[in-house]
């Protein structure tokens, strides 16, 4: 003789799925503009991105899209957010701390990996490239850039002030300028690296 | 954990960034400092730039005994920072121009962790590397006094100069291709360069088929009338093997192919009819030879690069040079090529061209056998 059992049915929570509306939603509250959202959406993946590199993340670029895909389902389900960038910390914060108890952080330097690293035939490959994509660049452009970077130590600050005097720009303008360019450097080494393989 | 950043920082500002990137810093600094980029764009651009530098100073050396196992452990654990880390000492190279050693000597001093005690190391090390130095420059010297003395001697022997194999134009096409090949080399390739660069003069002994011909005879001062007749009997390049007769220790040596097959170490030419295997004879004191490469179309492109592998596809070395444009010109030389890394055997080198969109085209592929004697 069996006892009737009731059990009662739970249903498994509903994983949350990035639809258009909740993105285009998204763009909307970033700008009426949609170029101009997309923009400013891939301005906060990179802080994002930046983020979790900086705190040490293994794989940012997954933390940086759940950090944005939560908050734009808190808009969707109706949420009145008034500091979008500070909300946008607060999750990103949120998600850091729950990938830390997912994954094992600790990440013993191998010290043969990082011996490899130096004189290998990747280094000289990256020199070839680096000189061709130096190449590409324009000679003002060249010129200004070698001579932003090639300054050490306490001479540093100081060359690149008279560099910004020369160039009649600020200090902070020619800063943001040669990031820029040397992220785009960055870019044309890596693609042309990749030739090699 | 409180630590003091070395780095050149302007103010208290750039320094807390410093810390910050390093981990350094406390929780709460650490939360000042994020709320302040997530909201701020000019604060997060400040950040961007703190880790360019941050990442610079790294591959410069610059980091102290603190701050350098932080950076390896936040940045080189990650594919897209070690690759950030390989770009910062190219460009660190690049824009020095003596670079390249120096970020090479860091690497090796970081190896030397493992050792412990690196101090220890570093201090070996840099006795080592001023030992190396005074040697180098007291051979360069010596050398170049050699070269003096040659000079003066074959200009006290007016007409039997360097009309053999133009060597006029010749030295001069190749001083150029190899300033502009050097920077993408190494610095002892560089010192080595500098040293085939001096020498001026070409003695050509002709080597048709039978490598055995330079023998020890040829090693000395060779017949300069018996070796012109017979390249002018083969202007179209029999192998010529050419010596500089500085004390009987020569320098550089040009060394002629032609184009082969695609399959490697084949001993007929495609393109090229008639002609026999690539085999050189190459005597052990040669240190340096120059490869002189056969086009099957007149010169089309400035920029060339080859690649020399053995028989089981291991690649030896590769050579990176510019050449000027000349229509009538159907063969280019390579620069300077280490002997050393050429035992006896068989090797193909490739040769690819760069386009004007940056790509590399394939133009051909030349086998040769070394024979060392």
């Amino acid at each position: 003789m069996f006892q009737n059992v009731y059990l009662r049915k739970t249903s498994s929570r509903k994983e949350w799925v990035l639809t258009k509306a909740a993105f285009d939603r998204f763009l909307a509250i970033l700008d009426l503009d949609r170029d101009k959202a997309g923009e400013k959406y891939e301005y906060i993946r990179l802080k994002l991105l930046k983020y979790f590199q900086w705190y040490g993340s293994d794989v940012p670029d997954i933390d940086a899209d759940e950090t944005i895909n939560r908050v734009m389902r808190r808009l969707e389900e109706g949420a009145n957010i008034h500091n979008l960038d500070r909300y946008i910390y607060g999750v990103a914060k949120l998600v850091h701390t729950e990938s830390l108890k997912l994954r094992n952080r600790k990440q013993d330097i191998d010290e043969g990996e990082l011996s490899s690293i130096a004189v290998d035939a990747e280094a000289a490959q990256c020199q070839e490239c680096l000189e061709r994509c130096l190449g590409y660049l324009s000679d003002e452009d060249r010129e200004v850039i070698m001579e932003y970077y090639k300054h050490e130590k306490s001479e540093k600050v100081a060359g690149r002030r008279r560099l910004a005097a020369r160039l009649g720009v600020s200090l902070n303008t020619l800063r943001v300028k040669m990031h820029r360019q040397r992220l785009n450097l960055e870019a044309c080494v890596q693609e042309c690296l990749g030739r090699y393989e | 954990m409180k630590g003091r950043s070395v780095l050149p920082a302007r103010s208290q500002v750039e320094t807390n960034r410093i810390r910050y990137l390093l981990g350094l810093c406390s929780q709460a600094e650490r939360e000042r400092i994020e709320s302040e980029y997530f909201q701020d764009e000019a604060a997060f651009h400040e950040m961007l730039t703190a880790e360019d530098e941050l990442i610079d100073a790294y591959a410069r050396g610059e980091l102290t005994n603190e701050e350098r196992p932080r950076f390896e452990e936040r940045f080189l654990t990650s594919l897209h920072g070690r690759d950030r880390v390989q770009f910062a000492r190219a460009f660190a190279g690049a824009v020095s121009g003596s670079q390249p050693f120096a970020t090479r000597l860091h690497a090796v001093l970081d190896s030397f962790k493992t050792l412990g005690g690196w101090r220890d190391a570093l201090r070996i090390v840099t006795i080592t590397a001023v030992i190396v130095l005074v040697v180098v420059l007291s051979w360069l010297v010596i050398e170049r006094r050699r070269m003096s003395n040659e000079l003066r001697a074959e200009h006290a022997e007016p007409g039997k100069q360097t009309d053999v194999l133009r060597p006029g134009a010749d030295a001069e096409r190749t001083r150029n291709a190899e300033t502009t090949a050097v920077r993408s080399e190494s610095r002892p390739r560089k010192v080595e360069k500098a040293a085939t660069q001096r020498a001026r003069h070409l003695l050509v002994a002709k080597l048709k088929d039978n490598p055995q011909e330079i023998g020890p005879e040829h090693r000395e001062v060779p017949d300069r009338k018996r070796l012109d007749a017979s390249i002018r009997a083969n202007p179209e390049g029999a192998l010529i093997i050419s010596q500089l007769p500085i004390q009987g220790r020569a320098f550089a040596n040009l060394l002629t192919l032609k184009p082969s097959s695609p399959v490697l170490f084949s001993s007929r030419p495609r393109s090229m009819r008639g002609s026999g295997a690539n085999t050189f004879t190459i005597p052990r004191f040669l240190t340096f030879i120059k490869l002189q490469l056969n086009l099957e179309t007149a010169v089309q492109h400035r920029e060339y690069r080859a690649v020399i592998e053995t028989a089981d596809r291991r690649q030896i070395t590769s050579v990176y040079w510019a050449e000027p444009l000349e229509p009538e010109r159907t063969s280019i030389y390579t620069p300077a090529i280490s002997t050393f890394h050429l035992p006896a055997g068989g090797y193909a080198l490739f040769l690819t061209a760069r386009q004007p969109d940056g790509s590399f085209v394939r133009v051909g592929e030349y086998s040769f056998k070394i024979i060392r004697n």
